[in-house]
């Protein structure tokens, strides 16, 4: 036997069956040079597989039909707020989002929030076009964060009633994972199922208060 | 896949009893049982994520491609003749995925830098052991063609055999092997150099 009967690395790499590599083994007994071979070919797959896998940052789950047929708005939607890590941070294109989507786009979350609707069993809030009152970026911004605030409380009440309901036909595992995504998500429906008619008496409020002190816009 | 001889590293592999539970959660899932198909996502998404994850060195990337593989796999079930082929099945719309998603980035490997800072590759929960190591395999990975750091990928740490290798990524076996000879012994000059080049610690 001058030749190794099989490539050593179909041996480390688990390609030969279990007489072919005894044949490896025996060959790799006697020659040196392979035996060295092999070393290096097996620490390089140990270091390989010595480094730990990731946990993804979001388990995956998915719920009930409609949502598996995502519309491009629905689609959209749900890619932006997953992508946000909190309102706070996103202020500024939320604010985009939320004006934009919300009166440019009114259309386009009319039918999303029917499939939210579908998905998850809530009502969500009304939308309606609200006058340009031209406010300020922050003004704005602590004034949606006023709202969601509020509108956040509701919504977690709303999808403690959806888990309770699931509770009773899952077992304990996908309880976890409903939750873990239902977690996911309320933070995106919160944002979502903005209450307009509250946003629209605060503008309001707002702009007489603007005019009665004489500016400040 | 020989169990009894698998080194113990910690990842799935598709044992006996494995494959029949996930046969009875197919069957389900193509019957419209959604709960089903949750707890197979939940067997599977650690896998697809970090498959993908090493071909696009992106976490938010591979999050949302390993969702929409899991999304179009549910909806292309009813297609998958045998359930015991759904391992290389499931890395098949995985793969697919990533080519798209090359497709439209222009992505070439000359042009991706890996990812900034791979001290902070290892995501929370998973306690960083050996960085040194974890970044001389990354690197070493990312230095490889897309395709051939694909098939070591498939190889080493999903376990597939030659031919899975070559259905995933439509390919001739011979390519599939060439690929991963090829990758593999470039990874074996970076992580075990021959001992007259110095030590390698």
């Amino acid at each position: 036997m001058s030749e190794c009967p099989h490539d050593l690395r179909d041996y480390v790499l688990d390609e030969l069956s279990d007489a072919e590599r005894r044949e490896v083994e025996a060959y790799v007994a006697s020659s040196p040079e392979a035996a060295s071979e092999l070393e290096r070919l097996q620490v390089t797959q140990q270091a390989m597989t010595a480094v730990t896998e990731e946990e993804p940052p979001r388990r995956i789950a998915f719920v009930s039909d409609p949502v598996f047929e995502p519309s491009p708005g629905l689609r959209w939607w749900r890619a932006f707020w997953e992508s946000a890590p909190r309102f706070a941070l996103g202020a500024a294109a939320l604010l985009a989002v939320v004006f934009g989507g919300i009166w440019a786009t009114e259309p386009t979350l009319a039918r999303t929030s029917g499939e939210w609707k579908l998905a998850f069993g809530g009502e969500p809030a009304q939308v309606a076009p609200v006058q340009d009152v031209g406010l300020r970026a922050d003004e704005v911004r602590s004034l949606v964060a006023e709202v969601v605030a509020e509108s956040a409380e509701r919504q977690a009440a709303r999808f403690e009633q959806i888990l309770a309901d699931q509770r009773s036909e899952l077992d304990g595992q996908q309880r976890a994972r409903m939750a873990a995504f239902v977690e996911d998500s309320t933070a995106a429906l919160r944002l979502v199922s903005l209450d307009v008619q509250d946003l629209k008496y605060r503008l309001a409020s707002r702009d007489s208060v603007a005019m009665n002190s004489g500016g400040g816009r | 896949m020989r169990p009894e001889e698998r080194k113990d590293t910690g990842r799935e592999h598709a044992l006996i009893f494995r494959e029949v539970e996930d046969r009875d959660l197919i069957l389900k899932a193509r019957r419209g049982d959604v709960d089903a198909y949750n707890i197979l996502v939940s067997r599977w998404e650690k896998r697809v994520y970090n498959y993908l994850l090493k071909l696009l060195r992106n976490r938010e990337d591979a999050l949302d491609l390993s969702q929409d593989t899991f999304l179009k796999a549910y909806r292309a079930l009813a297609r998958l003749d045998d359930p015991r082929s759904f391992p290389k099945w499931i890395f098949r719309i995985a793969h697919n995925e990533a080519i798209s998603h090359f497709r439209k980035a222009k992505w070439t490997v000359d042009e991706e830098p890996p990812e900034q800072s791979e001290g902070r590759a290892v995501a929370a929960g998973a306690p960083m052991l050996r960085p040194d190591l974890h970044i001389a395999v990354a690197s070493a990975l990312d230095r490889l063609p897309p395709e051939q750091r694909e098939a070591v990928v498939l190889k080493v740490y999903e376990g597939f055999k030659f031919h899975e290798i070559a259905e995933i990524q439509e390919c001739p076996v011979s390519t599939a092997k060439s690929r991963v000879y090829h990758g593999f012994d470039a990874l074996r000059d970076v992580l075990a150099p021959m001992e007259r080049m110095g030590e390698t610690r």
